[in-house]
């Protein structure tokens, strides 16, 4: 272990591993820590390094970062600091960011992981360069416009009326579902195309309004995608998406990223989160979506989770 | 920094819709600092990125079940439904408490009607479980759909 100037000691936080860049575009960069965020290379391996900050082990040692990371506020700082740092290597080289809180008791661990793990960074770098990761979520709305096409029986009055109004319910009803329906259908089609000007298109969890600060009301997001896009065809890709800007549809687009989503492990695609079936502390049906703003929403009714086989399909 | 303004944090700058998809190549990383929505960040920098063992070990289930508690991250849409928040499947025009009284005025008439046609008593409907009682209104409905009930036979006062 080694330490700081005042002698308390440090641990190496590594934020990703990239080809070698120019390091200078790291000194306005401050880490998780605060501190100066420098690079670690191993001897004999000239293509890849470590982006590391020097922590003490005082305050962002295994117990003093676990807690710091189940604090709200203090989660959102690490993880904004995580996320720049990763972001500026990327501007300047290819670049595989490394899950939040990978740290090493020094320097010599992270050229020692380097070496062990050398093959597998190599080829995932190699996917990634010249790419980057581009946010493709979508939003649609049933408008009121698109339930009232119902038919409507005109005129109904006394002892009709309240049949009519079944009716007229039960025709919105349907009329609604339809217009979801074909919604629904149309971005499929969306998600298709993404993919003949994607390399890669991956499904990440649809966002419920309460977690979507990007959401707005009425609406429901039907798909949120990351897609890994080659430099050259970002063009490409921008006019693909100009080209879904339907009725009903509003399309997100957000980026770039560093390929976050195409360079871990592909267990999200086929496996349930490991966070699945033992949280005992989730939403209630009726907390969720309804409270006021500023609650954080820890209420909710105790209910065993399921295991179940979720598809990642946002439409089926 | 209060919980609720860790929620509501600010979109991204290309989440307000607005976005000239036709010049992407020229936008930026996004900069040290700036705006993105936090729970895009999260999904990326919990969820994503290489895993590599670190020597120092730090359990990120217990941060993902703070983010899920904290809905900045809810799984899958099956998985939404497990938890029991069923926003996919809930109609929008039904969200507002205008369309929640409306449908609650509804209900109280479909229930004296099903009373009147002598099949469930209101009272059993009242202490019935919720999803019988809409899969016996869906049912109902289908049923009423192909073989439209005399109109006449609709009681006075259901007027609205």
């Amino acid at each position: 272990m080694s330490s700081l100037p005042d002698d308390r000691p440090t641990a190496s936080y590594v934020y990703a591993v990239c080809r070698p860049f120019d390091t200078a575009t790291l000194d306005a960069v401050a880490g998780i820590g605060g501190g100066p965020v420098h690079t670690v290379a191993a001897d004999g391996l000239d293509d890849l390094v470590a982006v590391v900050e020097t922590v003490p082990v005082e305050t962002f040692g295994e117990e003093a970062l676990q807690q710091r990371l189940t604090d709200p506020p203090e989660l959102e700082r690490i993880a904004r600091a995580h996320n720049d740092v990763v972001q500026t290597v990327g501007a300047s080289a290819a670049t595989a960011p490394l899950r939040l809180a990978t740290m090493y008791h020094d320097d010599d661990g992270v050229r020692n992981v380097l070496r062990t793990e050398a093959d597998r960074l190599r080829s995932t770098l190699e996917e990634v360069a010249g790419h980057t990761e581009w946010s493709v979520k979508v939003y649609g709305t049933v408008s009121a416009e698109a339930a009232s096409r119902a038919p409507r029986r005109a005129g109904a009055t006394g002892s009709g009326a309240g049949r009519a109004y079944l009716d007229r319910r039960r025709n919105e009803r349907a009329a609604a579902e339809r217009a979801r329906a074909e919604l629904l259908r149309t971005v499929s089609e969306l998600d298709a195309a993404l993919r003949t000007v994607a390399d890669q298109v991956r499904h990440l969890p649809l966002r419920p309004p309460s977690a979507d600060a990007g959401s707005k009301p009425g609406e429901a997001n039907m798909l949120n995608a990351a897609c890994l896009v080659a430099d050259e065809r970002v063009d490409a890709f921008g006019a693909e998406l100009t080209r879904w800007t339907l009725p009903g549809l509003r399309v997100e687009v957000g980026g770039p990223w560093v390929p976050y989503s195409f360079t871990g492990p592909d267990r999200r695609e086929t496996d349930q989160p490991e966070t699945g079936g033992s949280d005992p502390g989730q939403p209630s049906a009726t907390t969720a979506g309804s409270e006021a703003p500023g609650t954080a929403g820890f209420g909710g009714a105790p209910e065993p989770g399921r295991l179940g086989e979720p598809s990642r399909e946002a439409a089926p | 920094m209060t919980q609720g303004e860790f929620r509501r944090n600010p979109p991204a700058e290309s989440a307000g819709g607005g976005w000239p998809a036709d010049s992407l190549a020229r936008r930026t990383p996004q900069a040290p600092g700036g705006p993105a929505n936090l729970a895009d960040i999260l999904e990326r920098v919990l969820d994503k990125g290489i895993v590599i063992a670190g020597d120092i070990k730090i359990n990120l289930v217990d941060v993902e079940l703070l983010t899920i508690k904290l809905r900045l991250l809810v799984a899958s849409v099956d998985r939404a439904r497990e938890m029991g928040i069923d926003w996919w499947e809930r109609d929008p025009s039904l969200s507002s408490k205008a369309a929640d009284r409306e449908l609650a005025d509804e209900n109280e008439k479909l229930r004296r009607r099903l009373a009147q046609r002598g099949d469930v008593s209101p009272a059993a409907i009242e202490s019935a479980d919720p999803a019988l009682v809409e899969e016996n209104r869906r049912l109902r409905e289908m049923l009423d759909a192909q073989a439209p009930p005399d109109r006449d036979a609709d009681e006075p006062g259901e007027d609205r």
